[in-house]
């Protein structure tokens, strides 16, 4: 029953004017660079995330999940339509989903997505509320050497995340955590590559980072390959399942819940391994595999739930851990920090309103979204006709205004177009930039609990007199 | 258009894993040298070069083991690089960073938004003019209406035309 009560102080917090109106903010942003092929949810939180210091903790972060789940919608709609995976968890959908469309079963392919996510993304909602206590309170036990395992093994997880080769992965996290260890030293006070600018020694700006290899990268990518293409945007009619799709449809979305919402706890991005993985399964079980790739309602149910539970469940070990799962988690840390906020196993306790305000946010959020993308589908596939050409100057400038009004520092805004640079170069180089920005962000994290580690063996063991003798000096 | 096609194969090829390994082996170089600067300390009492030392090593070892063992046989390079798009955004970026203060919210905007337009080839001077306008009228909604940024709308550059 305590899981009521808590409840009910999660819609009293969800529930007020403000934070429904900027859930719906965040879930229709999130929709809306979902369907456009060209910006994902981690270029857009980076980019919102210094606005959201205006607001309390529970809006800032009832809006930024919002945006996060949100994309995992919105891609759905342009992978059947237009087969180009909005975001990279509707790759899978588009196997089926636009060979649906070229059918003229588009309506149908986006029926499914949609309530399969809804379905999806309420059960994994549910997950979450039940799992995150228990295992915080497991969490609360944890030392510096606990944490420091759990870190590395969320950074070779993470490996999962990018699609090409191990050795590329591990040299990208090798280098984001070289990228991390810029800026003053935390235990010695020692300026580390800072090249004399003032601007590094608080380390290289999280934002600047994030949207330079996200957002420029890709805007450069797309300008030689994104061209003017005539978009066929196939018709969409015809929203209605049978009664026999219903059925068809059932089994594949139950199987792919329960595998987004294991796989999606799994540090490294479970929703991407989730949607492949829902697909390969539904395949096997089929009656006639042979329908998949041509078409198959299964291939596109499956896939849709498990990236949505996934996303859903990916803030388990965010909010237990206080550890990133995914780029937009890593995000999502940063604005629990500028909040003010350590994330870890304490939130739940500490902020009971705030916790359970994000939880059954998440599930109104849900809702809004079927409203959003059933009925108003229309609109979307209006935006998809949306030129990109028009599209990255609007990118370009919104991260610009963003960075800059963190601190009104010109140099965070020179630093995006240096990490435009450098993650064009590495994209050019077939290396994805999931992997480094995930080590920027645990490396700080790892060496703090490498260092912890470290005094306490030495203390235990009673090695290292030496040293303790020094500091009593001091 | 043929030249924006990506589709089509170009006849240059290269070593994607090659190069990417020596790139890393670079980086690596530079952060090492960099790390051998500051004090190294022991394992049980780390300094302030241990860490980044290790991680030049580290990368430096993988670099070069995808420079040996990477996929060695060539594929299509990805086609032209996109020299004059980039070169156009990285200048509106520095502008922005430069000038934002001093021109204030809507002239930035507007040629931030212009210089960024043109990157696209698809994009003359009057479309780039065109979505240059829009922009800047969406900024002013979205950040100074909205959100209240506490950049000026005119900047001080202006004299007394400036508005906040």
């Amino acid at each position: 029953m305590e899981l009521l009560s808590h409840l009910a102080l999660g819609f009293e917090t969800a529930f007020t004017i403000q934070n429904l109106l900027w859930c719906f903010v965040g879930v229709l942003l999130g929709t809306l660079v979902g369907v456009l092929p060209g910006i994902g949810p981690t270029a857009t939180i980076a980019m919102l995330l210094p606005i959201t210091f205006t607001f309390s903790p529970v809006t800032a972060l009832i809006m930024l999940a919002g945006i996060y789940y949100g994309a995992q919608y919105g891609g759905s709609t342009t992978a059947i339509l237009i087969n180009l995976p909005g975001e990279s968890s509707s790759a899978v959908t588009a196997i089926d989903g636009y060979q649906m469309a070229r059918k003229g079963r588009a309506g149908r392919a986006l029926a499914t997505a949609a309530l399969g996510s809804f379905f999806a993304g309420s059960f994994a909602t549910l997950v979450l509320a039940v799992a995150a206590p228990p295992l915080a309170r497991v969490a609360l036990n944890f030392g510096a050497a606990e944490y420091f395992s759990l870190l590395v093994l969320g950074l070779l997880v993470s490996i999962s995340l990018a699609h090409g080769s191990v050795l590329k992965a591990l040299a990208m996290i090798a280098l984001g955590l070289l990228l991390g260890t810029i800026g003053q030293d935390v235990t010695s006070g020692t300026p580390r590559y800072t090249m004399g600018y003032q601007e590094l020694f608080g380390g290289v700006n999280f934002v600047s980072l994030a949207v330079g290899v996200f957002g420029v990268a890709e805007i450069f990518k797309n300008l030689q390959s994104l061209s003017d293409r005539e978009v066929g945007v196939s018709r969409v009619t015809n929203l209605w399942l049978t009664g026999k799709d219903l059925r068809r449809i059932a089994m594949p979305v139950l199987r792919g819940t329960g595998l987004g919402s294991v796989l999606g706890i799994l540090p490294g991005g479970g929703h991407v391994l989730a949607s492949f993985a829902s697909y390969a399964a539904e395949k096997r079980l089929s009656k006639n595999p042979q329908e998949f790739g041509h078409g198959a309602i299964e291939g596109v149910a499956g896939p849709e739930s498990a990236n949505n539970a996934a996303a859903q469940t990916s803030f388990i070990p965010l909010l237990t851990l206080g550890i990133p799962a995914h780029p937009v988690m890593a995000l999502i840390i940063g604005a629990f920090i500028l909040q003010g906020i350590t994330p870890g196993p304490t939130v739940i306790e500490d902020q009971p309103a705030l916790f359970w305000g994000i939880i059954v946010s998440m599930w109104i959020g849900n809702i809004m979204l079927v409203i959003l993308n059933l009925p108003l589908i229309g609109l979307w596939v209006k935006m998809l006709t949306i030129p990109y050409r028009v599209l990255f100057p609007a990118i370009v400038v919104f991260a610009s205004i963003g960075c800059y009004s963190i601190d009104g520092n010109p140099f965070d805004v020179y630093a995006i177009a240096v990490f435009g640079v450098l993650g064009y170069v590495l994209i050019r180089l077939g290396c994805e930039p999931a992997p480094l920005l995930l080590g920027f962000v645990l490396g700080p994290l790892l060496e703090h609990f490498a260092v912890r580690w470290n005094h306490l063996t030495s203390h235990k063991c009673g090695k290292n007199k030496g040293l303790e003798r020094r500091r009593e000096r001091m | 258009m043929a030249e924006f096609n990506n589709l089509q194969p170009n006849r240059t090829r290269s070593r994607p894993d090659f190069l990417a390994g020596l790139t890393f082996v670079a980086i690596a170089v530079v952060f090492g040298w960099g790390a051998t600067g500051y004090e190294m300390g022991q394992l049980i009492a780390m300094g302030p070069g241990f860490v980044p030392l290790l991680l030049s090593i580290m990368l430096g070892a993988l670099g070069i083991a995808l420079a040996v063992f990477g996929r060695s046989e060539s594929v299509d390079a990805p086609g032209a690089l996109p020299w004059r798009g980039a070169a156009l955004v990285c200048v509106s970026l520095v502008l922005f960073g430069a000038y934002s203060r001093d021109l204030g919210l809507l002239p930035i905007v507007f040629l931030c938004g212009f210089l960024t337009a043109l990157a696209s080839p698809q994009n003359s001077i009057v479309s780039a003019g065109w979505i240059a306008a829009a922009l800047s009228l969406l900024c002013w909604l979205v950040f100074k209406v909205g959100l209240g940024l506490s950049l000026p709308l005119l900047g001080p550059v202006f004299g007394s035309y400036q508005i906040y």
